[in-house]
């Protein structure tokens, strides 16, 4: 008896200049009419070539389909026409692209484009998919939908993006759906609102879904079977709640520790006060838009808007908050990359920006950054040795040799073999390159790090053990480390205190143990509930916000978030709130702080 | 010791490099016969006055009792007014056309590369300015600047050479100004920044590096254009002159008597056309061997 | 929309900046030229006096930026100077010159987009396949002939041989005796036509075969690859596979989807191909004795008649900037800009 969806024995290779590479190798997969099956997996891991494969766009070669058959209620697929093949597509499974703006036509309306899709897959005429459209756009839960139907891609935000892609799957009619890890681009919060939308439809139109992913915890929580790819092949499947309780793999188990969220909020933070090592006063930086050749800028982008920070020797601060919330600014002005607008940064008791060459020179000695790519922030024509050397060379005097034996013993305190020196960048794997990074910016012996979103562009496995060496070496070399990140689990077990941001504001700030268990502003709230954790049943848990997030030139009167806030009442737009300190540095601008508190917090 | 290591270890990714672009060359038929041509014409260039028949023909000496003869077994390519051999004069032309076109690629990299990069990573008022200078060059027609510098330097084969150069440079600034904007953005670069590598360093060292590999491609793919352009220069007599065996010259000479003397333009034309059509040919296998997306693929 | 004319300002002013810049580097040329004009002016066997009196004639004894002034003034009012071989106006001389070469550049511009662009559309279509090495193998052929030697080559085989084309002009000597040739916009094939003078019409239609043909080599190579390459990189974008993905027809994904993208490149390709034309008419309009202005500044590099040859350049470079103005305008429609 065969399932609705089956795939067996699939063999893919791509054709390279060393020879045949296996990249896909699926011994069996099925899913029943009805259910969701989530595949997940790491980028690489071949997730992508299935998809096309199903749909037969593959792109052959470079591709090839050495054997194996796809089943679809009935019938096989691999072996159809081109021809019979589009009639498979869009009208029998469709699929939902990753990146909404790259999948969608710049230069037609997206109403032009919805039309095309209508009018192909249902046999109408113009009037009539006009209708359907709008009615698909109302599904997705987007207003005014006559308005969106005007508009072209790059006018909609992400989200809204997302939901039109969502509304054309769906317009064609399909039976199922495959989603292409259809919320990796969106912000945690937009993300809650598609993942609950998709369950939504699943049920409500019963549609059959290959729910593709690379977070265990997006998949456990709408999915009711799933399976771990690595490397091409599915190494275990099952009912979710089975993989979660029961994993096989040890690949399994670490997929699972990295979706561990809230659960694990570390306890033994030491709340030691040593000296203040940075402190930022009312900072901001303004970028000016739009500006002619000799005309005024016609508006500013208020990245950075009065930002009040203090850090303790030997802290971990973690910063978290939506892209555009201007964390990244907040940290190229601390690191004197950018002149900030007003404000002070003093660093060790020196103001930063009223510093002559000289010691700003030594002062930005003791301030070093590890980026988030470790692909792109070590320079591929540069041998390690000159990679890690350069910022010796740049602060010291040295010779050759004893420059090769300082970034050798680094090279080793970071857990890499020493003969990597005479090695490029390339030649070595994403971890162990952000180690190199690592290594680079501990060439100095620096008093802060700013570590920007440090394992987000590496695999899982390198994931924890950068972050235990980022650990290590704090003891070892009595550190002070910034973290940024949007993944709330590194911040949750890296940091001793996090500051949440909001438009360049921070909006919270405190103890992490106070700010996670006892979050009193909405939007912090909003965040933390918004990334499923392994143990939700279904999606309904999910907080997520409506609207977009503003824009930085024209941010909202009053407080920032009220656009989008559950709690707004009319004070709220007119009125900017304090930030309000609730004792044991916890501070937080909300004007209902208060009956926000903790007894609060189940509502 | 270090020495060993370098040698070594060090070199093996480049030479991967190089497999993988030889493994691409050798899927592309078309590029690699206009490989052996190019190699053939460089060599031709270097060996050309030691190989051809008459090597006076090339130089001032005429023969003018053997005055436009047909090809024959004793002139391959037949006799110009002066009676001199065409087919000397063809292969010597090699030589010039390629010293010439080299030259001034070369000259225009120098002027394009700097301004550039220096555009690109500095931005500001001094991009605005390089920039917009480069559009008023870019804004003559492609020859029509070469024609006018050239004309105002005199008419010779140098100066041909330099109005090339004047007038090619800001394509590369262009494109090297691109390259550096988006590297500018690249993480290693704003590491270096954050360490406090000087802007000047940071533009030698980080900068150029990584962004001359696309400017040389696109040098050598010009080549073709650069010669096709000073035999035009010297058709309108702007270029070479007389006696020098410059094929766009000797075409122009050859208008004449090209009614009763059809090889006299048919061979130089040849020559012209093989050339520039394997600098061509390699230029255009180059960039899809060396695109990244073909590499990615 | 106010985006859009903002934007169109800008790029009017830039384009009068850069017009600008044309001018004052062809003022700096001229003035930095190793032989001296007044001494063109006066002659060959001028006096020390005669050249000294030139030299005030031509107003070269005053300071630079009162010449610079003077050239900027006198340019504006259409005044170009007067050519050093015939002492007439630079403008009028242009003026009887440009509607010839228009004539030719616009019949090959049309030439080189009509068989260009399907050329290149169809190798993007069958990647890989003997059409499109074909097309490749022709398109990089065409743009490495020397153009000046095709015309010969051309005029060799349809004139020396078989006979069927005139050798050059824009008439036969007959036809231009017999008939009184119409002059309304000065291109001869269109005046002919709408006039209704069918003789006139046909004989100039043959004369400008071949020319055109040579000229228009050189583009029709270079649009077919450009195009080939614009449509490609366009076709690998994801929102191609998507459309795919929703069971759209390859017809609707190529003709509708790809082109509308590639508007932009296409206008940029009309615009380099009019430029490209431009540029060949100074290369073989002297070969087929075409009385435009290409053959007008190659016998002004002869004799090295500097007014001359900067009109022609200074009116070259100037069409060439509209031009270019024209095509930013097309491709700011793109709704990608209009932000």
């Amino acid at each position: 008896m065969q399932s609705y969806f089956e795939i067996k024995n699939l063999k893919i290779n791509y054709n390279t200049f060393e020879g045949k590479k296996n990249i896909l190798d699926i011994e069996h997969l099925k899913i029943e009419k009805g259910k969701t099956y989530g595949l997940v997996g790491e980028s690489g891991a071949g997730k992508t070539v299935l998809a096309l494969t199903i749909l037969g766009l593959l792109a052959t070669p470079p591709g090839e389909i050495e054997s194996g058959q796809i089943y679809f209620d009935g019938e096989e697929l691999l072996s159809k026409k081109e021809e019979e093949m589009r009639h498979i597509r869009g009208k029998k499974i469709a699929m939902i692209f990753q990146d909404p703006m790259s999948s969608l036509n710049p230069v037609f309306t997206v109403g032009y484009q919805m039309r095309q899709i209508i009018m192909k897959n249902q046999n109408v005429k113009e009037k009539e998919a006009d209708k359907i459209a709008l009615k698909m756009i109302e599904t997705v839960k987007l207003p005014d939908a006559e308005n969106i139907m005007t508009k072209y891609p790059h006018q909609l935000s992400g989200g809204q993006r997302q939901r039109i892609i969502i509304a054309m799957a769906l317009s064609c009619g399909a039976e199922m759906l495959i989603a292409d890890e259809p919320t990796r681009n969106l912000d945690v919060t937009i993300q809650a609102g598609i993942l609950k939308l998709l369950k939504e439809l699943q049920e409500k139109l019963k549609v059959t879904v290959l729910f593709i992913a690379n977070n265990l915890g997006l998949v456990s929580a709408i999915c009711d079977e799933i399976g771990i790819l690595y490397k091409g092949k599915i190494i275990e499947s099952g009912k979710v709640k089975e993989i979660l309780n029961h994993p096989k793999q040890p690949y399994t188990c670490t997929l699972i520790d990295a979706a561990v969220q809230n659960e694990s909020i570390q306890q033994n933070k030491k709340e030691t006060r040593g000296k203040v090592i940075l402190e930022v006063q009312d900072l901001k930086k303004h970028f000016p838009v739009n500006k002619g050749f000799f005309s005024k800028p016609a508006a500013w982008v208020k990245a950075v808007d009065g930002v009040d920070l203090k850090l303790y020797e030997g802290e971990v601060l973690g910063i978290v908050g939506e892209s555009g919330c201007g964390k990244s600014t907040l940290v190229s002005t601390i690191l004197n990359l950018q002149q900030p607008t007003s404000g002070k940064v003093i660093f060790d008791g020196k103001d930063m920006y009223a510093l002559d060459k000289r010691d700003l020179r030594r002062t930005r000695k003791n301030i070093q950054i590890v980026f988030q790519d470790p692909f792109w922030s070590l320079n591929p024509r540069m041998l390690v040795k000159d990679i890690i050397g350069e910022p010796i060379k740049v602060h010291e005097k040295n010779g050759t040799e004893e420059l090769i034996e300082r970034t050798e013993s680094l090279l080793e305190m970071v857990g890499l073999p020493k003969e990597g020196v005479f090695k490029y960048p390339h030649e070595f794997s994403g971890g162990q390159r952000q180690r190199i990074a690592i290594a680079r910016a501990l060439a100095v012996n620096p008093k802060l790090v700013v570590l920007d979103e440090p394992t987000s562009s590496i695999d899982i496995l390198s994931q924890t053990q950068i972050l235990e060496l980022l650990e290590e070496l704090k003891e070892k070399l009595k550190l002070t480390y910034i973290l940024i990140s949007h993944d709330l689990s590194v911040v949750n077990s890296m940091s001793d205190k996090i500051a949440v941001m909001y438009l360049g504001k921070v909006v919270e700030y405190g103890y992490s143990k106070d700010v996670f268990h006892q979050p009193r502003h909405p939007y912090t709230k909003a965040l933390f509930n918004a990334i499923p954790d392994l143990h939700m049943e279904g999606v309904e848990g999910l907080v997520s916000l409506e609207g977009n997030v503003p824009s930085a030139i024209n941010p909202p009167s009053g407080c920032r978030f009220h656009t989008r806030c559950p709690l707004a009442q009319e004070i709220c737009s007119v009125k900017e709130p304090e930030m309000v300190n609730l004792g044991n540095q916890h501070s937080v601008s909300c004007h209902f702080s208060e009956m926000n508190g903790p007894e609060a917090k189940s509502s | 010791m270090y020495r060993n290591f370098l040698s070594s270890k060090a070199l093996q990714p480049r030479i991967k490099e190089l497999k993988f672009s030889f493994y691409l060359l050798k899927r592309n038929q078309l590029t690699k016969i206009s490989l052996f041509i190019v190699l053939g014409l460089i060599i031709l260039a270097i060996i050309s006055p030691y190989v051809i028949p008459y090597p006076e023909h090339a130089q001032m000496g005429t023969n003018p009792q053997d005055k436009l003869l047909p090809p024959s077994s004793q002139y391959f390519f037949g006799t110009d007014e002066l009676g001199r051999d065409i087919f000397s004069r063809v292969l010597y032309g090699t030589r010039i056309s390629l010293n010439t076109a080299l030259l001034a690629v070369g000259l225009a990299l120098l002027i394009g590369i700097p301004l550039g990069a220096i555009a690109g990573s500095i931005g500001g008022y001094i991009d605005e300015i390089i920039m917009r200078i480069t559009d008023i060059f870019l804004s003559f027609p492609p020859l029509l600047l070469a024609i006018a510098i050239s004309s105002i330097l005199g008419p010779s084969l140098q100066n041909a050479m330099l109005a090339i150069a004047i007038s090619w440079w800001p394509w590369y600034t262009r494109l090297i100004r691109g390259q550096a904007i988006s590297l500018k953005e690249r993480q290693f670069v704003k590491a270096a920044e954050a360490i406090g590598t000087s802007p000047i360093k940071i533009i030698f060292s980080h900068i150029v590096p990584n962004c001359i590999s696309p400017v040389i491609v696109q040098a050598s793919m010009d080549m073709g254009g650069v010669i096709l352009t000073i035999a035009s220069l010297s058709f309108l007599g702007l270029g070479a002159q007389p006696p020098t065996p410059e094929w766009g010259l000797m075409i122009n000479t050859s208008r004449n008597y090209f009614l009763n003397a059809w090889w006299y333009s048919i061979f130089p034309g040849i020559a012209i056309f093989i050339t520039v059509l394997a600098f061509n040919l390699l230029g255009d296998g180059l960039r899809e061997i060396l695109d990244p997306k073909t590499r990615k693929n | 929309m106010v985006a859009l004319r903002s934007y169109i300002l800008k790029r009017l002013l830039l384009g009068i900046l850069v017009l600008f810049g044309v001018i004052t580097i062809t003022f700096v040329i001229t003035r930095i030229i190793p032989s001296d004009p007044a001494a063109k002016w006066a002659g060959p066997r001028a006096t020390p006096e005669q050249i000294e009196a030139a030299r005030i004639e031509l107003g070269l004894d005053e300071p630079l930026y009162v010449q610079y002034g003077k050239y900027i003034h006198d340019l504006v009012k259409g005044d170009f100077g007067h050519s050093l071989r015939s002492r007439q106006p630079v403008s009028a001389e242009l003026k009887a010159h440009i509607p010839a070469t228009i004539e030719l550049v616009l019949l090959s511009t049309v030439i080189a987009i009509l068989l260009g662009i399907p050329l290149g559309i169809y190798s993007a279509k069958r990647k890989d396949q003997w059409l499109d090495h074909f097309s490749r193998f022709f398109s990089i052929g065409a743009v490495s002939l020397p153009t000046f030697w095709v015309a010969l080559f051309l005029q060799m085989i349809f004139y020396n041989i078989l006979g069927i084309l005139p050798l050059g002009g824009r008439v036969s000597t007959e036809v231009a005796l017999l008939y009184t040739l119409p002059n309304i916009t000065g291109m001869l094939i269109f005046d002919s036509l709408i006039t209704g003078n069918f003789v006139v019409f046909w004989d100039a239609l043959l004369h400008i075969i071949l020319p055109c043909i040579t000229i228009a080599l050189y583009p029709i190579g270079l649009v077919a690859r450009m195009t080939r390459s614009a449509l490609l990189e366009i076709l690998n974008e994801e929102y191609i596979t998507a459309a795919r993905s929703y069971g759209l027809s390859e017809r609707i994904v190529l003709w509708i989807y790809a082109l509308k993208n590639s508007l932009g490149p296409t206008a940029t390709v009309v615009t380099l191909s009019i430029g490209y034309t431009l540029v060949n008419t100074f290369l073989v309009e002297s070969i087929f004795s075409w009385p435009g202005i290409g053959r007008y500044i190659a016998d002004s590099v002869v004799s090295l008649d500097y007014p001359a040859i900067m009109g022609v350049t200074i009116f070259s470079a100037c069409s060439y900037v509209l031009l270019n103005l024209i095509a930013d305008i097309i491709i700011a429609l793109d709704p990608r800009i209009r932000i």
